[in-house]
């Protein structure tokens, strides 16, 4: 049973294709999406999968970690249990400053409730513009992506609004969520300009409509032309989108015996479990999804852990629930 | 000791059925909905002992004192749930600041055009029939074409439904719940290629936005789970969901009247198994009521096998397949009449197979009773 959960943020660094293996729409390979709202997100069992390829080496403390084998899953299970990873932030292209990092209430919502839960203070309050007010985008003093008042996102202008919360976010994103080391200071000092909270629609419409999305065909070998049938399109998640997961570990589920030695003497063996992953993953890139031998899926993890016992929060927040 | 777990998924949620899931046959998982009993009480269990500090193994023996303090509370790994007493799984929604429960749809409800009516036993057929036991006909006077329906009711629905008015509102399972198919693959490690014959699809629950599991629990406090919120591993694939404990809500559904009124019909909330199939071996209802009553008539729709896995660590290792076993399904009603004075025992409706722990210990059989007329 969970007793800590930490929270995992994957920022991607190239175009990052998490593949629902359907497609009714015009994109023939879309990606993994939540059903309920539409957001993107990368299915727990790819990110899982691709955490305890990471860690591999111990194979002792992997199996603990992440269950055994298939042929050998009913042994035990394993004492981490993987969220999807949600959509945080996500890059849109803007008139003024390039792009514009885009959330909504929503999103802020039911990250703060996980974030809460896995032990991280956090000092902001989820906002938003009112559900009515379908024009108007939340920004920080000096935002550096709105021009004579508006913020032009797409071919979609929005009224900016300045409000004193949004710099608090993005402070708390610079220092807690977004990737650490020199080659991010820039990115890390820029998100406060770049912030832009919209309404839920308009969040909805732009992850769903703003993907990437890439053509690619096949060359014949020979007649250096594009193979009959070898044209097809893929969605990805843009680079420079922030997303987040949340970890949940269980004591192992191993019997005393059978733990490795350092951790048979440990008096918190969860913190053990969460330990092994950390030093897995935290600063690493990983690369998530398909078409890696093209470049894409590179993503730069930050491992965040909270103080103290998990305690989920009050689940009457508003939004925030899946 | 009595109050209300209302539990969330975290993101998404598997109920596995039985269906064989296996790599390179049987590549697709469905999921239940709502889960069993069976699920919700292992959830609970496993949580109070987490949170108890005794390690799986001495709860197991029982060799300590603490491990047979917690087997007196949840029972034994093999076959008692010790002091728990749970009721539901059932639905609840937030709707202004309060839960609102929803149970599933008892099955004498048929849709007559475009709105709802009750089924009710005929006095005497004028035919002959091969239904058991001499048993009446459900029936409605009408020419009009009647339709099966099926979904879920909210309490106060369920309420004035057991005073025999036809509910005004049905709601379909796709406004709490929408089921998220996902493929997943394994990755042949060395190669970095997808793995032969290792492609799967599983059925996911993702609960719409403020709906949740409700059950009514009795013999633990909060102290026992770990607190008064919390967090839960549900279904399959180890997935985390949020408790809050949750005062028990008043008592919408009317407790049964006693003595009971001379008609009275039982419906099911949860699925509920019987040595005869459909009824107690030999119609034995006296064992859930004082004073003896007859059964007249029931609607019970196809049966719902319900199997499982074993966890404990002697069984798991060898066949770890609970036996399958056909439940009358949530929404069953049976009608029944009484010549005198007849009450409800306060059981669920209910029994259980011999060698297996009290099922209505765990939530099954939890039933209304409302009142009928003949058609």
């Amino acid at each position: 049973m969970f007793d800590r959960a930490a929270i995992l943020f994957l920022y991607t660094e190239t175009p990052l294709h998490a593949g629902s293996g359907t497609s009714l729409g015009i994109v023939d390979l879309p990606i993994q999406r939540e059903r309920t709202t539409g957001y993107p997100m990368i299915q727990a069992s790819g990110l899982k999968g691709c955490l305890r390829d990471v860690a591999a080496g111990d194979t002792q403390k992997v199996e603990i970690v992440f269950g055994p084998e298939t042929q050998r899953a009913s042994d035990h299970a394993g004492a981490l249990s993987v969220g999807d990873a949600r959509v945080l932030l996500f890059p849109v292209r803007s008139l003024a400053g390039v792009f514009a990092w885009v959330t909504s209430q929503n999103v802020l919502a039911r990250f703060k409730r996980e974030a809460e839960m896995a032990g991280l203070q956090v000092n902001w309050e989820p906002i938003g513009p009112a559900p009515t007010d379908d024009g108007t985008a939340f920004v920080a003093n000096g935002s550096g992506v709105v021009a004579n008042g508006r913020v032009v996102l797409e071919e979609f202008a929005f009224t900016a609004q300045e409000n004193n919360t949004v710099a608090d976010i993005a402070k708390w994103f610079q220092d807690k969520a977004m990737p650490q080391g020199d080659e991010y200071t820039y990115w890390r000092e820029s998100l406060e300009k770049r912030l832009v909270i919209l309404p839920e629609n308009a969040f909805r419409d732009f992850v769903q409509l703003s993907t990437e999305v890439i053509a690619r065909v096949r060359i014949d070998d020979t007649k250096k032309t594009v193979e009959r049938g070898a044209l097809w399109t893929e969605e990805h998640l843009p680079s420079e989108t922030l997303l987040y997961a949340t970890l949940f570990a269980s004591k192992p589920r191993v019997k005393d015996d059978e733990l490795p030695d350092d951790w048979k003497q440990a008096n918190d063996r969860v913190e053990k479990i969460l330990e092994f992953v950390r030093e897995a993953v935290d600063g690493k890139r990983l690369q998530l999804g398909g078409d890696a031998t093209v470049g894409r899926g590179i993503v730069k993890v930050r491992f965040v852990e909270g103080q103290g016992q998990a305690q989920a929060t009050s689940g009457t927040q508003t939004g925030g629930q899946p | 000791m009595s109050f209300a777990l209302v539990i969330q998924p975290h993101d998404v949620l598997l109920f596995r059925d039985g269906k064989p899931f296996s790599a390179g046959t049987d590549i697709r998982a469905r999921s239940l909905f709502p889960p069993t009993p069976f699920t919700i009480q292992g959830a609970i269990r496993a949580r109070v002992l987490f949170s108890s500090g005794v390690s799986p193994a001495a709860y197991v023996s029982g060799k300590t004192q603490e491990a047979q303090k917690l087997q007196e509370l949840i029972g034994t790994p093999k076959d008692s749930y010790g002091k728990l007493q749970l009721w539901g799984p059932f639905l609840a929604n937030q709707e202004n600041d309060r839960w609102v429960r929803y149970f599933p749809l008892p099955a004498d409800i048929v849709r007559l055009s475009g709105s709802y009516a009750l089924l009710q036993p005929l006095k005497k057929s004028p035919w002959q029939s091969n239904l058991p036991a001499g048993l009446q006909t459900p029936w409605l006077r009408t020419p009009e074409r009647l339709e099966e329906v099926r979904g879920w009711i909210s309490e106060d629905e369920l309420g004035r439904y057991l005073g025999g008015v036809a509910p005004g509102k049905v709601y379909d399972e796709s406004e709490f719940v929408e089921r998220e198919h996902r493929f997943g693959i394994a990755i042949e490690r060395a190669r970095r290629t997808v793995r032969e014959s290792y492609l799967y699809l599983a059925e996911f629950l993702r609960l719409k936005e403020g709906v949740a599991f409700w059950v009514d629990v009795e013999g633990i406090s909060e102290t026992d789970l770990g607190g008064k919120t919390g967090l839960l591993q549900l279904g399959g694939e180890a997935r985390a969901a949020y408790y809050e404990v949750q005062q028990a809500a008043p008592d919408l559904i009317p407790t049964p009247p006693n003595p009971l009124p001379d008609r009275f019909k039982v419906v099911l909330l949860t699925p509920a198994w019987f040595s005869g199939g459909w009824q107690p071996q030999g119609g034995n209802w006296g064992q859930f009521f004082y004073g003896s009553v007859r059964l007249v008539s029931a609607i019970i729709p196809r049966y719902q096998p319900i199997g499982g896995a074993y966890v404990d660590d002697r069984r798991r290792r060898g066949a770890f397949q609970k036996p399958m076993r056909r439940f009358v399904p949530a929404g069953s009603v049976y009608f029944f009449e009484h010549d005198g004075t007849a009450s409800w025992t306060g059981r669920p409706f209910t029994e259980t197979p011999s060698g297996e722990g009290n099922y209505g210990q765990i939530g099954f059989g939890a039933c209304a009773i409302g009142k009928w007329n003949y058609a």
